[in-house]
């Protein structure tokens, strides 16, 4: 209860709000009985302090501490950032291309295939692409061809490579008894049966990786086939002296057909790069995110 | 308490700080070195502090560099504070609370600060302080009363 001797308290309690909605009706009615104290009452809620706002601390942001996980997309520079997405694609392409070619390389051996028995009627050359920049991937390891020559301690010579190109019959080392049954070079091209004919009389079974020796008869050896590339004369021609460089290099003709294609692609992909940095100054750009629509004019 | 929540904190009660500390230590370069330890503390008892009790924790770090700092410098040099004449045409009031404010002691200036800049009840004045209810309370009641005083003698003056 508010008396004369305790309302100072109460006014302090009512100035600093630590008043139950009860006593506050209690101090109320004790002033209105008394309304000489309002004026005290007046006093004290004066006497309360107001916050200087104007008074801010300056050096918030040496406070901040970084967040982790927050992510910040910079548009500023995003014309260098285009520059490096675009070269880093075009290596990446690059690469895929250079890979791609020396997996042709690879099988551009000119290896020739042979079918099973039940289809040999079907001679496998047209199914070879000789010295195609496309060709028909070989399911089976391309192995070394062998001819067995009579009299000789091992009873295996090795074949010579031949020049510019090289056909080889390679039978799946499962199926030897095939080279018995049928000749080989029912299964080659017409440039392979020149070569096989030289060994045609020999009998010829396949090693998987095994030691060659070089053959010492010279009735074996084998003559260089020079085969024109007519696929690749016509890129030679397009390109003009921009492959004349590659054609000079010291490298075996696989590796060339490789960078040659390598050229292109190359050549293609910044082809269409420079269309699309022409088709993006000549257009704006336009994104859309959500509901909200970036667009970039240039 | 994240690095988010923290960064909000800064955000939202550095001012708050600054102006506490300025009030409580009575020197702006001071304030700015209790302001910074306090959020520094902060940082460092994170995983400890929740999001919603960092602004107590805050002042209250804050309360007992200031009340240190203070007592720290009564220490070194006695400073004694100029007396202004009044006269009639400056009854600026906030001048004159200022003015009655630097009457009182540290500890009963910080707790008038809490009440009055802060809004705290005297419970939570009581948990940021150290003090109990009831100390908080008649401290209060004291730094009111001088206030009071202080405010009707000036008002005779003028």
């Amino acid at each position: 209860m508010v008396t004369k001797e305790n309302y100072e308290e109460y006014l302090i309690l009512q100035a600093d709000g630590e008043l139950s909605p009860h006593e506050e009706q209690e101090l109320l009615a004790f002033l209105d009985r008394n309304p000489q104290l309002k004026s005290e009452m007046a006093t004290y809620e004066s006497a309360r302090l107001l916050p200087d706002l104007s008074i801010q601390y300056g050096n918030k942001k040496a406070l901040i501490k970084p967040e982790s996980g927050t992510r910040f997309i910079g548009l500023i520079n995003w014309r260098s950032y285009g520059i490096a997405a675009g070269i880093a694609l075009l290596i990446i392409i690059s690469g895929l291309v250079f890979n791609k070619a020396g997996k042709n390389g690879t099988d551009n051996n000119n290896t020739a295939l042979n079918n099973p028995i039940e289809n040999h009627a079907n001679p496998i050359a047209p199914q070879i692409t000789t010295l195609s920049p496309s060709v028909t991937p070989s399911p089976h390891t391309p192995q070394k061809t062998i001819a067995r020559v009579p009299g000789s301690a091992t009873g295996i010579q090795k074949v010579n490579p031949v020049q510019n190109n090289i056909y080889a019959a390679t039978v799946p080392s499962k199926t030897p008894k095939h080279l018995h049954k049928e000749p080989v070079n029912n299964y080659l091209p017409q440039h392979g049966r020149e070569v096989m004919d030289a060994v045609s009389s020999l009998p010829v079974a396949v090693l998987n990786e095994m030691p060659l020796r070089e053959t010492k008869d010279k009735n074996l050896s084998i003559p260089p086939i020079n085969t024109s590339l007519p696929q690749f004369a016509a890129v030679a021609e397009n390109t003009g002296n921009k492959r004349s460089f590659i054609e000079k290099l010291p490298v075996d003709d696989v590796k060339k057909q490789g960078l040659e294609k390598l050229a292109n692609s190359i050549g293609n992909t910044l082809d269409q790069i420079g269309s699309i940095k022409q088709e993006i100054k000549d257009n704006s750009i336009t994104l859309e995110i959500r509901n909200r629509k970036l667009v970039i004019s240039f | 308490m994240e690095a988010k929540e923290y960064n909000v904190c800064v955000k939202e009660w550095a001012d708050a700080l600054f102006r506490f500390a300025c009030k409580c230590t009575g020197q702006a370069s001071d304030a700015h070195d209790v302001v910074q330890a306090s959020f520094e503390v902060l940082w460092q008892k994170r995983k400890d502090v929740a999001f919603e009790k960092a602004k107590a924790f805050l002042f209250q770090v804050a309360y007992r560099q200031s009340v240190d700092q203070y007592r720290k410098k009564v220490k070194v040099v006695f400073r004694e504070r100029p007396e202004e004449t009044f006269t009639p045409g400056n009854p600026d009031l906030k001048k004159m609370l200022d003015r009655a404010l630097s009457l009182l002691d540290e500890q009963a200036r910080a707790l008038v600060l809490l009440k009055d800049y802060e809004g705290y009840r005297y419970e939570e004045i009581a948990q940021i302080t150290g003090l109990t209810e009831t100390q908080v309370k008649v401290y209060l009641h004291r730094a009111r009363k001088i206030l009071k005083d202080y405010l009707v003698s000036v008002e005779k003056i003028v």
